[in-house]
């Protein structure tokens, strides 16, 4: 056995001072070295290493990393995150939600759906901010770096890049209702800067649940808009045909006393239907009504996510006639069919 | 608490103030039959302490702990009752089982 084989790998000692609380690392280091030697002069080394591994496995335990226990965090703070990830996941879904028809919705949609993807550019940051202020202890005299006042800052700059952007293109695209959620953001991010502005003076132990936000956030919007989504879509879109059936009834009907389908819904209302219905979906707001020469089309549209809306089409001969490179898709329904449009 | 959580209290009070993690692994083979982490008993270790159950001190550093010194853990007076108040209710649960020849089904 050579020398170096009686130490144990470099990277294991490593990654012990990464995973472990610096409060820890003399005596846990000294524990690993120890029972390393013992194993190696009992078993040989390729049990020694074995156990080794299992031992730096064992040691990835919440309290021996962090030496903090996360009950310190009040019960009003935990039920406070957990208000604000329910209503990222409640904003995500939003336009599938049952309700009248609302751009709010769809803005608001957008901006959850866009944090869970450009959420993971501040995720790192602020789980670097995370393990900063699990990692402090009371009685600890806190620096800039300690208190949060720099991982804040660092979090917060692609906020600042960011937002102005979004902004921007809202306005050049004429999306005036996407700046309501952008305006709710920039209020809150308002109340960080003032935040970050006490965190500079703050020099004692205490815990700061900031960090779990950045963490967290884009998480449930990716979560949500992954597995969620889609679902309820499925589900909104089916109730949102099955809405259309005396609409399409009273279409049909119009066609047989007058032998032509009407020009437009209004020549229903009255004889033919007492009101046209609405989708009753909050993202969609009406159905679109297209005569053609025998036949009409209802039509659906809804936004889906940042960078996609869904058309959802009735085609009473069943015709798919949609120009461009699109997937239809087909539904439950006969004659109805949709595709997504980017 | 958990049975690991016992053991381990049981160790820390049988070797007298000259606990420290390896010590513990081994007397917990030695006396159990069962092998432990060293990740396992910190975090035993280390909640223990938080509760008020142990105190801990750095003792003296070796040459195979490359001059790390240990930490030895006693076990304090919340400890000690911890463990009669854990020890009364097991006699209690052992003292409920029916003996036989003396209870009425089997008289």
């Amino acid at each position: 056995m050579n020398q170096l084989e009686k130490q144990p790998p470099g990277w294991v000692m490593i990654l012990l001072h990464i995973i472990v609380h610096p409060e820890f690392h003399e005596e846990v280091e000294g524990d690993l070295l120890e029972k390393y030697q013992y194993n190696l002069h009992k078993y040989g080394l390729k049990i020694a290493r074995r156990r080794l591994y299992t031992d730096l496995f064992s040691l990835a335990k919440p309290n021996l990393i962090f030496n903090i226990n996360l009950t310190t965090m009040k019960p009003a703070s935990w039920l406070l995150l957990l208000l604000i990830l329910l209503s990222v996941a409640v904003a995500s879904i939003a336009p599938f939600l049952p309700g009248s028809g609302n751009n709010f919705a769809h803005g608001l949609s957008q901006f959850a759906q866009t944090t869970g993807y450009i959420g993971w550019v501040f995720a790192p940051f602020g789980l670097l901010w995370l393990i900063i202020e699990m990692r402090n202890k009371k009685g600890q005299q806190l620096n800039r770096w300690t208190n949060g006042y720099y991982p804040s800052l660092l979090v917060l700059t692609p906020v600042f890049l960011f937002l102005p952007l979004q902004i921007l293109r809202a306005l050049i695209d004429g999306r005036r209702f996407d700046l309501w959620p952008l305006a709710i953001i920039f209020l809150v991010v308002t109340f960080i800067i003032y935040r970050i502005q006490k965190l500079k003076k703050k020099t004692g132990y205490k815990f700061n649940p900031a960090p779990l936000y950045v963490v967290l956030i884009p998480v449930i919007a990716l979560l949500t808009s992954t597995f969620v989504v889609e679902k309820v879509a499925t589900v909104t879109r089916e109730k949102a045909i099955i809405n259309t059936e005396p609409l399409i009834a009273a279409i049909e009907k119009y066609k047989t006393e007058n032998g032509e389908y009407p020009e437009n819904l209004e020549s229903l209302t009255g004889k033919y239907i007492q009101e046209i219905p609405k989708p009753t979906i909050m993202g969609m707001r009406t159905y679109q009504y297209e005569k053609q020469s025998n036949s009409f089309q209802l039509i659906f549209e809804r936004f889906w996510h940042w960078n996609a809306t869904e058309v959802v089409v009735y085609n009473t001969l069943g015709q798919k006639g949609i120009k461009g490179n699109y997937v239809n898709f087909t539904t439950n329904h006969t004659n109805w069919w949709y595709y997504l449009a980017d | 608490m958990g049975e690991f959580e016992e053991l381990t209290l049981l160790i820390v009070a049988i070797m007298n103030g000259k606990a420290y993690s390896i010590g513990i692994i081994e007397e917990l083979e030695k006396r159990t039959g069962r092998s432990a982490a060293i990740g396992g008993v910190q975090t035993v270790l280390k909640r223990m302490e938080e509760k008020g159950w142990v105190t801990s001190e750095f003792g003296e550093a070796t040459k195979e702990r490359g001059g790390k010194r240990k930490r030895y853990y006693s076990i304090t007076a919340k400890g000690k009752k911890i463990m009669a108040e854990n020890r009364e209710k097991r006699n209690s649960l052992w003292e409920a089982i029916p003996k036989p020849g003396l209870s009425y089904e089997s008289a």
